[in-house]
Parts: structure tokens; sequence; C-alpha cells
């Protein structure tokens, strides 16, 4: 049976032989491998033994037979088998058919080698040049080397000049090159060339091509071995080919073998040289050149330790730390281009800025214009913020600090024209059939991972909200206002632009035609709204918003509707005779917020209006009959606004007097005849009972505590505006309420609380004064 | 990014006010600090901050830190730094313009 072509027999000849290795268990086949020091090709990768690898990594040119393979032991299991490394061989399967032949014609011995480390190597380069260097080893270069070593043998071969690799080989050893069209390593990028460059000529190739004239530096050379130029393995970027360096290699005598592989020309290598390889001469690499595995950190210290030797120990330390300093800031340096960091600062600014902050980033743009007297942020100020933040000082001293600014505000603005182009790109990728789109998350929508689909065909007629939802459930309030909410909200948007804008959506928002049945009465949807949260909230700014027909028209429905507003109604004491009049603390805060939300709006228009149309007003509550009055009389919001239009009506009648026609004075008489009669003989049951100090009706409760002023108002205005008999009536009904506050005023005297005494003298005199009265704690007198 | 854009008011308000955001991690560590900055992800940058060190003593020679906003449970602020209506406004604008009718303007 084979599992995946896999024999489970094992090798053949081993059924036979051993049939106990026909099971194989954990025990048998794996045990022990993990144990092994080395891996099965350690040494072919880290090359410590040489002999075992074959001949494809000697490029010497000195080549020596390769190991034979071993012949498979029938009796392994295949476990066994993979721990013989020369088995398989990778490396050398490559080149193995051709390299075979090629080692016999090769009979250059290979020189004894010791095998270098690293850190010999480099420890060997700094060394004073003085010292006779090892000869180069070819399996221990660097690995660029190596790299370019492999490279250039299969340029070599693919020019088709070599019968063989072998031949191939000792022609690069000796320098040939192998003519590129460009004179670049066409496979190789720049930097790596230059290193590889930079790797060469510190390992001092000491090949001198033989067609080469010896370069005039060798002539410089002081020491007495023959010159030996030293030549750049290969030419990079039409560098010149007989590049000598001037001091380090100059010194080195050549090692023997390689002079002598150098000898004998091989006539294909020298007939391709380029012509550039001549002509172009050392000019360009006469500097000098750092050594290899150092780059740009040592190499300047390197000319300058050497050439200050003379400089004291101090000066030494220095300057070394100097070079220390430097070596560490520019270590790191360049492994961006500026287009990379520019890249970058575009993604990070990318998530700051938006081309739309007044959706994106609405609470934070109106925060910061409510909150300080800067006002919005501009793209400048963004720029600027990024680079306090981000520690980036591009200019470094002040003077460029600003170039920096100006690069950061051109990067601003790129990102925001690039954000324009995005567009309404929504990373939202739809499946067909899915429930959801499965959303990509970016950086405006980090966590948003699946957006259901809320409607499948967009020709369906869309059904308002409003008209979903029962119209007497409080889902319905709510869409109405949330309606409004969104048409205040684009109106302000208008509004903040200075554009015209136009209040019939919002208008038609209100839904004031429509008639919704609440408990007891028809109402418009916006009466019914009035007393939830949110919708007294948004009053004032959506007044702000009509036009004045259309505040008058609001106004009037308030007023006639008054007793239907779910927060008066509740106001009134009348509501919670058996909790002994306590009112529900839910309701007290509401009856405060309509205080400071609708009322004040009211007011402040009231105050602004004309005698018609407060009249008008009036009269509106006036009609709705003697019950209503009397009902609303018993809420503190009624009583307030009732106050507020009397008094409104009074004082523009006191002040002008002269303008109001006798049609409007007869027209206001009637309206408080109206009021009066609806009040006379149940005045006294304005003062709720737990505010009253007549004995016969008060009661004490939490709120008895609370303010009584407004009642007191109220009874001022009334008096106002009426004649001396309508005075007289209203003395005498609440007389007993009069002489009570004036008891409790005298009692807390006694007590020692003066300021509560003192505040319900000045709220009876409210009303005392109109007529002429002024009461003390003890009697009344005229003022 | 009402989030993002809320919390963005709450950068450096310490400073000036000496108030300062309380911070509960998932794993109950509770950080009080100020804010000194934040990303789209609620990562959080907090310095001068302070933490009960009998409990967890690695914090103690901790100054300023950085938070991943996926790791924080609470954050703690203090409620007049929040404008609750405009906060309301903003929802109301992202909802919107998510449900596809979105203000132009600012």
């Amino acid at each position: 049976m084979s599992f995946f072509g896999f024999d489970p027999s094992g090798p053949p000849s081993s059924k036979s032989k051993d049939r106990k290795l026909e099971t194989y268990d954990f025990e048998e086949t794996y045990e022990g491998l993990g144990d092994q020091d080395e891996d099965a090709f350690n040494d072919e990768t880290f090359g410590a033994d040489t002999n075992e690898i074959g001949t494809n990594f000697d490029f010497s040119g000195g080549l020596k037979q390769p190991a034979q393979s071993q012949a498979v032991n029938p009796g392994l299991s295949y476990a066994k088998a993979a721990q013989v490394d020369q088995v398989v061989g990778p490396m050398a399967s490559l080149w193995n058919d051709e390299a075979k032949p090629a080692s016999a014609p090769s009979s250059q011995p290979v020189p004894e080698q010791k095998v270098l480390s690293l850190e010999e190597i480099e420890a060997r380069l700094r060394q004073p040049q003085q010292q006779v260097p090892p000869v180069p080893q070819m399996p221990q270069m660097n690995p660029y080397m190596f790299q370019q070593q492999q490279q250039l043998l299969a340029a070599a071969m693919a020019s088709g000049q070599f019968p063989n690799p072998a031949a191939a080989i000792q022609a690069l050893s000796q320098g040939y090159v192998p003519s590129f069209q460009s004179g670049m390593m066409p496979f190789m990028p720049f930097q790596m060339q230059q290193m590889m460059q930079q790797g060469a000529m510190s390992q001092g190739f000491p090949n001198q091509p033989p067609q080469q004239p010896p370069a005039p530096q060798a002539a410089a050379a002081p020491q007495s071995q023959p010159a030996q130029p030293v030549q750049s393995a290969q030419p990079v970027q039409q560098a010149p080919s007989a590049p000598v360096q001037p001091e380090a290699p100059a010194s080195q005598p050549a090692p023997k073998e390689i002079e002598k592989t150098s000898s004998p020309p091989q006539a294909p290598a020298s007939a391709p040289a380029p012509v550039s390889r001549v002509t172009k001469t050392d000019a360009a690499l006469s500097g000098d050149f750092p050594a290899f595995g150092s780059d740009e950190k040592p190499r300047r210290p390197r000319p300058q330790k050497q050439s200050l030797d003379s400089l004291s120990k101090d000066e030494k330390e220095k300057l070394w730390k100097r070079q220390h300093k430097v070596s560490a800031i520019i270590r790191c340096s360049g492994f961006m281009n500026p287009r990379d960091k520019d890249f970058v600062t575009r993604v990070q600014l990318s998530q700051i800025v938006t081309d739309d902050p007044y959706n994106e980033d609405f609470y934070c743009q109106v925060y910061k214009v409510l909150n300080s007297s800067v006002g919005e942020e501009d793209m400048n100020s963004i720029a600027q913020k990024y680079l306090d933040q981000s520690g980036h000082r591009l200019g470094g001293r002040e003077k460029r600090a600003d170039v920096a600014l100006q690069r950061m505000q051109q990067q601003v603005s790129k990102a925001v024209t690039v954000a324009k182009e995005r567009g309404e790109r929504t990373g939202v990728l739809t499946r067909e059939g899915a429930l959801g789109k499965v959303s990509v998350s970016s950086g405006k929508q980090p966590r948003r991972q699946l957006v259901i689909n809320s409607s499948e065909k967009s020709d369906e007629v869309v059904v308002p909200k409003e008209n979903v939802y029962s119209k007497s459930s409080r889902a319905f309030q709510l869409s109405i206002i949330e309606n409004i909410y969104s048409q205040i909200l684009k109106l302000e948007s208008l509004e903040r632009e200075d554009q015209s804008r136009d209040s019939k959506d919002l208008w038609n928002a209100l839904r004031l035609s429509d008639k919704i049945e609440t408990s007891n009465t028809l109402v418009p949807p916006f009466i019914s709204v009035l007393s939830i949260d949110k919708a007294m909230k948004v009053f004032n700014r959506l007044f702000h918003f009509l036009d004045s027909q259309q505040q008058i028209e609001l106004i009037e429905i308030i007023f006639s509707n008054l007793q239907n507003i779910d927060v008066v109604m509740k106001g009134s004491y009348a509501n919670y005779v058996e909790s002994n009049y306590e009112i529900p603390e839910a309701e007290v805060k509401k009856i405060e917020l309509f205080q400071l939300t609708v009322m004040k709006t009211l007011v402040l228009f009231v105050s602004e209006s004309n005698f018609q149309q407060v009249l008008r007003f009036i009269a509106h509550i006036v009609e709705n009959g003697s019950n209503n009055i009397l009902f609303l009389t018993t809420t503190k919001i009624g009583l307030s606004l009732i106050t507020i239009l009397v008094s409104r009506l009074e004082l523009i009648k006191q002040e002008y007097a002269g303008g109001l026609s006798a049609q409007d004075l007869a027209q206001w008489q009637t309206v408080y005849d109206h009021l009066f009669q609806a009040l006379e003989g149940r005045l006294a049951t304005i003062f709720p009972p737990y505010l009253s100090n007549d004995d016969s009706r008060k009661v004490r409760n939490s709120q008895s505590n609370s303010d009584d002023s407004y009642i007191w108002q109220f009874l001022a205005s009334l008096s106002l505006a009426g004649q001396l008999s309508h005075q007289r009536i209203v003395v005498d009904e609440i007389r007993n309420e009069i002489f009570g506050s004036m008891g409790v005023s005298k009692a807390l005297k006694e007590s020692g609380d003066l300021q509560t005494a003192d505040k319900h003298l000045t709220n009876l005199n409210l009303f005392l004064n109109v007529m002429g009265l002024k009461a003390s704690d003890s009697d009344i007198t005229e003022l | 990014m009402l989030f993002f854009s809320f919390f963005k008011t709450l950068v450096d308000q310490e400073l000036k006010h000496h108030e300062s955001t309380n911070k509960q991690l998932k794993n109950d560590v509770e950080i009080k600090g100020t804010l000194k900055s934040i990303d789209q992800y609620l990562n959080l940058k907090l310095d001068n901050i302070s933490a009960n060190t009998t409990k967890y003593p690695h914090l103690i020679a901790v100054r300023n830190l950085f938070i991943r906003g996926s790791n924080i449970r609470y954050i703690h602020i203090n409620p007049s730094l929040v404008d609750t209506n405009l906060l309301q406004d903003a929802s109301r604008r992202e909802a919107m313009a998510s449900s596809g009718d979105k203000i132009g303007g600012k």
C-alpha cells in the first residue's frame, strides 16, 4: 500500500535482510536526531570543513577533487539516510557534472589554508599595512564577494568564451571581467556593488591582468616589492580596471602561487576585455578606500589616526570620542531616502487631517471654537502642531525651522488633497448573498467590521420613521425630535457658512398642523413632545431659525395648548392631593428645565412683542374657558406665563398710553375681566397648600421651603391691571395668606432667621406695594 | 472618529486646570495621569502617572506610558470637561453622515 507514494516497506534490499525495520516507531526513526550536535549540512553552511564542500565554492582556480558521494547503504532507514550529508549536497549538485572533468586538468596545488574567522580577517585588515597579509582565501570571502564571484562566473560562462567552468574560473581569477553592456552589474543594486567594490579593494586582489600596464602609483610605492597594483576584481560602473590603492596593497608582497597562475595568460580572457578597462585610469580610485567590513564609520578615523599619531593622548582621546559620537549618529542615517520619509509623514498626516472636519471631527472643532478665543484650527496650525508633537526638528537650527514648517505645510495640503481625491471610498466589500458587508478597517473606522445591509433595494418607497411608529408611542415622539434636530443641524451648518437658509423643512418637521391623540385631547405632535427633555433643550435653537411669522404662530399654538403640555399638566399641585401635594422630583426637574429653556425663550419674545400681539397670546389662554384658567393658576409655569403676559400689557399701557387705540384697550379690558371672573372667589387656590400660610389650608412637605415669589408676582400684576374694586377683592380673598406670611416672618425673626423672614416680607410687599401698602412683621402701613 | 474627536479635546487640559483623567485597564490596573496624546485607535499617551504602587510595584519608576486602546476598560473624566449637548450633536451629525444624509458644509 502506498501512502503518498511512499513505500512503507523501506529500501527494497532491507526487506530481505532485516524485517524488523519494516515497522517504524518513533524511537527508531527520529531518536537521536535532535541530540546530534550538528545539523546535516552544518559543514557546508558554515564552511567549517572546506574539503567536504566540493569544487563549487572554490573560486581560486585551484580546484580539487570533489568528494565522491557515498553509496547509500541499503540497510539504512530513510531517517538515518537523511543524516548523511553527502547524499543530497544541494549546492554541489548544481555543477557537479561539469566540474568533475575540469578538476582533472587543473594541476594547481591548493595551498594549505588556515581558516580565519570574520573577526580575524577584520582585525588583520585594520592592522598597519606593513604586515604581510595572508593569501586571500576564497572560501572565506565576505558574502558579497562570494555572490559577485558566482555572478561573474555565470556571466563569463554565458558569454560562451570558455570551454568549461574551470576555464572560466581560472580566467576570472586572473582578472578577466565579462563585458557587461553598461559596465555595471545588471543584477545587483548599486549599493551592493559599492560594498563589493570596497570589499574587493580591501581584500586586495593581487591579480595583474597581463595586458595591463603598471599603474603609475605603483612607482610611488616605496616598498621594494615588485610593483603590484591591485586591480579591482570587477569594474563597477565602468570603474577603471587598474585601480591602485595607494598605501595598503602596494606594500603587499604578491603571493607566489597566484603569480604563477596569472602568468600564462588565457587567450580568451584577454580578448573580450572592455576598452574602458584600459583607457579609464585610476583617477577615480586614487582616494583611500575603506577597509573591508568597515563602511562609513571607520573610514575617516583611520587615516586621521594615522596622520595624527603625533597628537597627545588627550587629543587622541578627544578625537576618538568625537569620532565615536559621529559614528553613532550616522550609523543609522540614510536608511530612508527623502521620498521614504515623505511617504511616512504623509501616511501619518493622512490620519490627522481630513477634508471634512465638521463631519468627522465635529466635536473637537466646535469645542475648540466654543472654548478658546483662538478660533478654528487651520492647516498651518496642524503642521505646526505635528512638528511640535512628533519632535521633528527637521531644521535643526531656528532659521531652518521655518523651512521645516513650510515643508510640513506642503505635506498637510498634499495629504488633504489625497484625502479629497480618495473621496467616498469606504473600504466596504460586498459579497453576493452575504448578510452584511465586510468592512476593511481604516484609520477613520478602526473597528467597524461588518456593515449590515439596511435596504436591499433602493427603489422601495422609504417610509418616514414618523409614520412607521404608532402616533401615540414614545418612539414616534422621539423620531419627531430627532428629525427636528437633523433640520437644525443642517440650518446651523448653513449659518456657519453664511449661506441663505430656508426654514420650511424645519417648520414641516414640527408637524404643527398634525393632530395626535393624547390621553384627553387632540394636540399637535410638537406639543406632545415638548415635555421631553431634549425637545425642551432644542427649543431655543429651533426658535432662532424660524421667521417671525412662524415664531408667532408657534407661540400662539403653545399658549392655546398650554394646559396640554405634559410638563405644565403634571406640575399642578391638584394632581397630588393623595401624596400630600408632593410633586414628584422628576417633574420638578422638568419644570425647572422648562423654565430655563422654553419659558426663557417665550419671555424674551413676549418682552419684545407689541401690545396687540401680547393681547392675542393671553386671549388664547383665556378663551379656553375659566376652568382652564383655574387649572393653569395651580401650576407654576402657567401662573408665571400669565403673570408675564399681564405685566407686559400693563407696562406698554402705562408707557405708551397715547399710542394705543381705544379698541385695543377695550379688548384688553374684556380679556382681563374674563381672567378675573375665572379666578374670583377661588383666588386662594393659586397658593399651593405646601406654600400656603393660611392655617386652614396649609400643608407642609419637602417643597414648602421653595420660593413663592411667583405667586405674589402674579397677584401684583393682577392688581396692577385691575381697578380698585379688583384689588379689594384680591386682598379680601387672600387676607389669610397675607397675615399668615407676616406671622411666619415674625416667627422667623424671633427665632433669629432674619434672612428668611426678610424674604417673606419682600415677596409680600411685591404685591402690597402695587396698592400703595407696605407690610412689616407686625402691621401693614401705607407707603 | 467621534471618540477620537472627543478625546482630542481632553489633551493637555490637565496642564491648565490640574484635572486628570483616570483610566482603568482590563487587567484591573488603575492609572491616573495627564492625557498627552491620543490616536484614532484610542491608544493613549499618559504623563505624570500615578497608580497603586503597593500592588503594582513595577509602576513605581514609570512616569509616562503608552497604553494600547484595546486594553482600556474605563476612562474616568471630569464631567465639567464634557459638553454633552455638543457630544449629542456630534453623534447626530455622524449618524446623519453614515445614513447618507450628510451635511455638506461646516
